[in-house]
């Protein structure tokens, strides 16, 4: 059985410095790439405004079959990212998994910073987005109240709670590395980072509610890595329309999500990690395994594909079964052909050693999972609404400019938010590092908790 | 359904054979004369011919909203003889035509012309038909009559009063839509623009599908309009509870609540549900004509036929200020008013003496996409086919 | 007079820290505070053997949240008692996920409140004997003492691999 080791090669006594190395002053090429990616943001907001202004018409939409277009792909696309930054910081740790202490940090952050993107998607899809707090359940003088049956409503139920306990969770990890941060810096820095470390001081009555409580919002955020998506899949599942009323949706989502999320790890660690030089913490080996859990849930994916299909022509359901056929030869075949070869096929090029391994081929084969996923949920979300129940009401739909520009703005937001993050914020858990590096011992040797 | 232009319909194997696709201009000449029109490649027409309705080339009397000048007269064909009877000789001895190479994008409203097997607009020969003469119809009516446990999982739910209901006779239907005007003119539907209709966002809350069989030679029409379902799937999708079911089994939608996200329509099988894109204009003077007992719709909400809830409301005041409750015929819905055929039939489901009751009581009677189990209230009767 | 000390020792390596921690104790000596960078199960073996009470206030969150949340939709549902779907006004089914996601969010509110408040955090500023290195490599020892066996103190702990002790007014 090969180990799991994530083979960290850093020092108990290094690990502050070299973490805290990668912080602030950051260079030239670093703000003009920022400014480029809030440029790309700004046109995405002004898409926006543009659309509120002159109304829905001015997508590409193609009613009376498509209501729905890139906006809601999206939106599942995004709220999926998110997924594997909890899976990692949650899940592994109640597996006690080790190779996850490096990657925590900077997963949660990428699954706040994509559920902050997913939610500006049911906002931007509005035709009334100016009343959408009508979806909060406030008291009002009309006693009107929103219903509560209503997979959107369960959705803005799970995706506000799912930022929420990942926002408590990712805080609750950063207490203790602000107050490291405090303690190594002056001035404004000092009071900043100290205001927010609340004043931690790492004693052991601290670290024991601490520990308590991380443990149970991690089993809570546990919970929800698996319940969130399957409340998105119930979007598409409680519908009645062919192709999406199935109940393998919500495992098919969750493993789909899992999958897309843990390419977008490896699309966003392999450049920080270089750029940072902190390769002896976030190890190849650690990549590694990533990478080998894609091939788990790419191989979920695949399942599910082959088993919708199958259901579809053992069903003899007329509708569901043309729906897959279709899908396969209609409007969008090269969608899906596209999608089957990305996300099914290349993380299977995984198995091979020396393409897990290889940092670069880690990278190149994360953007094409990634591609693949994005296209998968057009696929689903579109594709069987342009070719219906009902032959008369068949159309083509493409997306054209304003929703491709938010698209364009919510990925120059994740790369920007990212960025700022890494820069400002402890890109690895600095306190968790310490631990799995190992204390030294006064006989010699490291101490590591059992 | 061909919106903003004119056209000319070609069969389309005659249109492969010379090479003529959807939108290419064509020039129609006979004798010394001579009109343009786009082609529109059309299953219902005999290979070899051409078919155009008279009354076109809107250019000199709509001028505002003429698109492009493209779409000729025939009558501008004729060469203006008189017959013995007084009139206009309107036959000439034969048409040719060539493609202009021009392109105009016709904006028609279908999708796809064929059902490939999906049983949406039936059809029962008149064998079957006599054979079949008593016997109850396949459908499972929106009342607690149609509940059944095996099928069920949540118990029926009571109407009060009546259950408003519908049924359209596919048999006498001919295409004409004079019932899709007379929805747009009662609930004051906005017209969307050539550029709307280009990308499907017709707003017509009642249309006639077409649908052909690959061995038949005659077309199928189809009205359709929201079904009215007892156990609507458009209602709990929303989630500011803008469409429910209202005791008298209507299904409502509240304009004012509605936030759009059309979901709604995301889930409603047979895609009725229309939304307001942008705010549609009504230039002058067409804002005299809209109907002051129907809002006129803000963009990014959804709408939907509502039976003509503003007739069911205000025949319902007559008849209870008057102590009794409302007489089957005493008001109809807009289309069924208009209809020439006597089509659309529209009563009180409860009422077992209504003619709604009485005429989908036959074998004929089915549901589309009834399979679904939603209860639609809208009992379709099938047409008739025969060999001669 | 006797008045308390506090005596802090400062230690490298965490097994002499461990060990010291565990002859204090059976020796009697009043442990005011511990500091560790890092989180060790025997340490809280040591110090703090109770279950931390924020489990009880995360269990509380839990069911506040999951009943609250399903009594505001069973309340918003009869308000205009509106048939949607064909189901009956109140349905269980949709209950479960609402019931969910109430039970998820206030049990993560009420732990992160709870841990936060138990610790004594906010706090303007650090506790009484914290160093920065205790956020970096080192460990310490907080011992309140009477005044006159601080020596005796300070011995014990260099014996036991203090690097570094200081003793300061309480």
């Amino acid at each position: 059985m090969p180990e799991i080791e994530p083979d960290l090669d850093v020092k108990f006594e290094d690990v502050d410095r070299q973490v805290l190395g990668t912080l602030w002053r950051p260079s030239l090429v670093f703000w003009f790439v920022a400014f480029l990616l809030f440029l790309g943001f700004s046109y995405g907001l002004a898409a926006w405004g543009y659309l509120v202004a002159t109304g829905m018409g001015s997508t590409g939409l193609r009613p009376p079959g498509v209501m729905w277009g890139i906006f809601l792909g999206n939106f599942v696309f995004w709220i999926g990212l998110a997924h594997s930054g909890t899976l990692i910081s949650a899940i592994l740790y109640l597996f006690r998994a080790r190779f996850r202490t490096s990657i925590n940090r900077s997963a949660e952050a990428m699954t706040m910073i994509c559920i902050m993107m997913a939610a500006s998607y049911p906002l931007i899809h509005l035709g009334r987005s100016w009343i959408f707090y009508w979806l909060f359940p406030y008291p009002d003088q009309r006693q009107i109240w929103p219903d509560f049956i209503s997979p959107l409503m369960f959705d803005f139920l799970a995706v506000s709670t799912y930022f929420t306990v990942s926002l408590i969770f990712w805080y609750t990890g950063l207490v203790p590395d602000l107050a490291i941060i405090r303690d190594r810096t002056v001035g404004l820095g000092r009071r900043i980072y100290g205001y927010f470390a609340l004043g931690w001081t790492g004693s052991a009555s601290q670290w024991h509610h601490y520990a308590t409580s991380y443990l149970l919002i991690a089993g809570l955020a546990t919970a929800l890595v698996i319940s969130v998506h399957t409340v998105v899949s119930w979007d598409f599942a409680l519908p009645i329309q062919p192709g999406w009323h199935s109940t393998i949706f919500p495992p098919y989502f969750v493993a789909g999500a899992i999958h897309s999320g843990l390419a977008m790890v490896l699309t966003l660690l392999v450049p920080m990690r270089r750029i940072f030089g902190i390769q002896n913490i976030i190890t190849n080996r650690t990549l590694e395994l990533i990478a080998e859990t894609t091939l788990l849930t790419g191989g979920i994916l695949g399942y599910s594909y082959v088993i919708e299909h199958f259901m579809a022509w053992y069903s003899a359901n007329v509708f569901e079964h043309q729906t897959f056929v279709f899908r396969a030869t209609g409007y969008y075949a090269w969608i899906f052909w596209l999608v089957v070869f990305c996300a099914i096929i290349c993380p299977l090029f995984f198995f091979f050693r020396g393409i897990r391994t290889s940092p670069i081929w880690l990278f190149v084969i994360s953007i094409l999972i990634n591609i693949g996923m994005w296209w998968e949920r057009f696929v689903i979300v579109i594709q069987s609404l342009a070719q219906n129940y009902l032959p008369y009401q068949w159309g083509f739909y493409w997306p054209n400019w304003v929703e491709l520009a938010w698209t364009l703005a919510t990925f120059c937001f994740l790369l920007l938010a990212f960025m700022l993050f890494a820069k400002f914020l402890p890109s690895v858990p600095i306190a968790e590092v310490k631990k799995e590096a190992g204390m030294p011992m006064h006989k010699g040797g490291l101490y590591r908790e059992e | 359904m061909i919106t903003w232009d004119g056209w000319v319909e070609i069969n389309p194997g005659t249109a492969k054979k010379l090479n003529i696709e959807k939108g290419n201009v064509i020039a129609i000449r006979a004798g010394t004369r001579t009109i343009e029109a786009p082609a529109f490649p059309y299953t219902g027409i005999p290979a070899g011919t051409l078919a155009m309705p008279i009354g076109h080339d809107h250019a000199w009397s709509f001028g505002r909203y003429v698109e492009n000048g493209a779409s000729g007269n025939p009558r501008d064909l004729v060469e203006g003889q008189i017959d013995k009877a007084g009139g206009l000789v309107l036959t000439v001895p034969g048409v040719t035509i060539e493609k202009t190479g021009r392109f105009v994008a016709v904006a028609n409203a279908d999708g796809y012309a064929y059902q490939h097997g999906r049983r949406i607009a039936q059809s029962i020969t008149l064998k079957d038909y006599s054979d079949t003469l008593g016997e109850a119809p396949e459908i499972t009516l929106p009342l607690p009559s149609g509940w059944s446990k095996e099928r069920d999982f949540y118990p029926a739910h009571e109407h009060v009063g009546y259950r408003w209901g519908m049924v359209i006779d596919l048999d006498r239907c001919i295409g004409c839509q004079a019932c899709v005007v007379a929805c747009y003119a009662e609930n004051n539907v906005g017209l969307v623009g050539k550029r709307n209709m280009l990308m499907g966002r017709g707003m017509s809350w009642l249309h006639i599908e077409r649908y052909f069989e690959p061995e038949q030679p005659f077309v199928r029409f189809l009205p359709m309009l929201c079904q009215h379902c007892d156990s609507a799937p458009c209602e709990s999708v929303c989630p500011v509870f803008a469409p429910h079911h209202d005791p008298e089994g209507i299904n409502n939608q509240v304009y004012n609540r509605c936030i759009g996200t059309r979901d709604c329509n995301e889930n409603c099988p047979w895609k009725v549900r229309r939304f307001n894109w942008f705010t549609w204009k009504h230039d002058h003077p067409l804002e005299w004509q809209l109907n002051p007992d129907v809002t006129v719709r803000q963009r990014g909400v959804m709408e939907k036929c509502s039976f003509c809830i503003q007739r069911v409301v205000q025949a319902k005041a007559v008849a209870t200020s008057e102590g009794r409750k409302v007489r089957d015929g005493e008001f109809t819905t807009a289309c069924a008013q208009t209809c020439p055929a006597d089509v659309i039939t529209f009563g009180n489901l409860m009422d077992p003496e209504s003619r709604v009751s009485k005429l989908l009581n036959q074998a004929r009677g089915y549901q589309v996409l009834g399979r679904l189990n939603t209860k639609t209230a809208i009992i379709y009767l099938k047409k008739i086919t025969q060999e001669i | 007079m006797k008045s308390d000390e506090l005596v802090l020792a400062l230690f490298p390596y965490v097994d002499q820290f461990l060990s010291c921690l565990r002859t204090l104790k059976d020796r009697g000596y009043s442990i005011a505070r511990v500091f560790s960078p890092v989180r060790l199960p025997e340490m809280q073996d040591i110090v703090t053997p109770k279950p931390s009470v924020t489990r009880a206030f995360t269990l509380l969150g839990g069911i506040i949240g999951g009943t609250g949340l399903v009594g505001l939709a069973c309340y918003a549902h009869l308000r205009f008692k509106l048939i949607v779907w064909g189901k009956p006004i109140l349905p269980w089914i949709p209950w479960v996920v609402v019931a969910f996601e109430g039970t998820i969010l206030f049990a993560s509110l009420f732990a992160f409140v709870s841990w936060v408040f138990k610790s004594g955090l906010p706090q303007p500023g650090t506790d009484a004997g914290y160093e920065t290195a205790f956020s970096g490599s080192k460990f310490g020892i907080l011992v309140s003492v009477a005044s006159d066996r601080t020596a005796e103190v300070e011995r014990l702990l260099k014996e036991e691999g203090a690097e570094e002790v200081r003793i300061g007014a309480a």
